[in-house]
């Protein structure tokens, strides 16, 4: 990759991504996620579709390209215009990753122009193939250069962190500072805590529930927010949850960016646990969403 | 209303697919290069479930419903329901009926590949006679739509501008 290469890919407003890999890798869901901030199922790509998004006054084009073998012939021509190239692996389905490395070698020589980021998928379940495996079933290593980030489409594991390393090798700026959460924590909607972040939560076990009580019965309005002992708690709740999320106080002026992120959260929640519906909490599966999700607010 | 065929395609959720002609009905075998043709007019690049898509295929409006079929085994299938339609009449107007039959299907919780395969006569004779269909024990009420949507086929020959004639 030449210097002028590197200055036309940081010098231009608009940007490009073009994101291939094999069929069923989640190509689709990773940019619904982007998009939405939970998971989606969806059906097959049909030759490729296109999503811009704006991300701090640059305008990125993701060009999400059918994995079918139909469709793979395409891949060449996108890339040819292209300012970065992802490729989704399914980190768990080993018996396609010779099938992967092919594809990917078909595209080596445009690769050499442009950066890439391999993401393996589906880091949410538990027969997944080491990073290490994957660079070596891949032959990464005889490419010029590469990234590698374990994601998950399914649970948002990773995904924040991918794209602010995709839009620091496209911008050359660094994506801005996210606020630093001291814990988060979900409680059911009767406010008994179910998962925290932090074992060392400023609110412990059934506190929450007996100050939202207090607050309900005396000044007949739902707790949003509290300060305690030099942090500010966020308070949150969604059909059949809660959450809040405390930050140091001074990062009071991120206090938007924090409820966005609880938010946001809550939805991916409610999202993902529809027994929730019938109170049929399952706290494991409850633990392992926050701690997957986690990774995209507390750093 | 007359349409000359349906056509259903498919782009299979299994690993490994790819787009087809699942059925054509009532001509049934289709040239390879027919089959290419409708095939990137039924299902082409970029289109999403719950879109519907005009495409002009000869002297016909093709006009193509795009959904989802739900499979257990792995995700859902991408399909489409498209009909020819002779060029004098307004696409659009038939939009609605196509929803119908698909929406009917898929609220009943009969909407599979072989529902449509097998009553892929029935949809074609209903829409043509434009009168209700009967598929297994669901009644799919399109004559009050078609009442709706009738209209009058455009015959009306292009003014010319500064012609002579």
């Amino acid at each position: 990759m030449g210097i002028r290469d590197i200055l036309k890919r940081i010098v231009s407003k608009d940007k490009k991504i073009v994101i291939t890999g094999l069929d069923n890798a989640g190509k689709t869901t990773m940019v619904s996620f982007l998009q939405t901030g939970t998971f989606i199922e969806h059906t097959p790509t049909m030759g490729k579709e296109q999503v811009t998004l704006e991300v701090q006054g640059v305008r990125i084009d993701l060009v999400d390209m059918g994995g079918q073998r139909d469709f793979r012939s395409m891949w060449q021509g996108e890339l040819d215009d292209a300012q970065f190239a992802i490729f989704m692996v399914d980190a768990a389905d080993r018996a396609r990753f010779k099938e992967a490395k092919t594809e990917l070698n078909k595209i080596s020589s445009l690769l050499q122009k442009i950066p890439l980021m391999v993401l393996a998928n589906k880091y949410d379940k538990k027969d997944v193939a080491s990073i290490k495996e994957i660079i070596e079933a891949l032959g990464l290593q005889e490419l010029s250069s590469f990234e590698i980030v374990p994601i998950s489409c399914k649970t948002g594991y990773n995904i924040v962190k991918a794209f602010r390393k995709i839009y620091y090798k496209l911008t050359g700026s660094q994506l801005k500072k996210r606020l630093q959460p001291k814990a988060l924590t979900i409680f059911d909607k009767g406010g008994v805590p179910l998962t925290s972040t932090s074992s060392e939560d400023v609110l412990k076990g059934g506190l929450f529930a007996a100050i939202t009580s207090f607050i309900k019965e005396s000044f007949k309005s739902e707790l949003s927010q509290l300060k305690l002992e030099g942090n500010t708690i966020i308070f949150k709740k969604s059909k059949n949850f809660m959450g809040s999320i405390v930050i140091d106080d001074s990062e009071y002026k991120n206090l938007d960016e924090a409820e966005q992120g609880l938010d946001e959260l809550l939805c991916h929640l409610e999202n993902m646990c529809p027994e929730a519906e019938e109170d049929k909490i399952d706290e494991e599966k409850l633990k392992f969403l926050v701690e997957q999700y986690s990774t995209n607010l507390i750093e | 209303m007359y349409s000359e065929r349906t056509i259903i395609s498919k782009l299979g959720g299994n690993i490994g697919s790819h787009p087809i002609i699942l059925t054509s009905y009532p001509v049934k075998d289709l040239a390879e290069d027919e089959t290419k043709d409708l095939l990137s007019k039924c299902l082409p690049d970029g289109i999403k479930v719950g879109e519907f898509c005009i495409k002009r295929y000869k002297k016909h409006h093709l006009i193509s419903y795009i959904f989802r079929v739900e499979k257990q085994e792995h995700r859902d299938d991408l399909f489409s329901f498209s009909i020819l339609l002779h060029k004098k009449y307004q696409p659009d107007n038939y939009t609605p009926i196509l929803k119908k039959i698909i929406d009917d299907l898929q609220d009943n919780g009969v909407l599979s590949e072989e529902i449509l395969k097998d009553y892929q006569q029935e949809i074609y004779d209903g829409i043509n006679e434009e009168r209700d269909i009967k598929i297994e024990s669901n009644l799919i009420e399109l004559s009050d739509l078609f009442e709706k949507v009738k209209e009058e086929p455009s015959d009306e020959k292009p003014k010319l501008k500064g012609s002579f004639f």
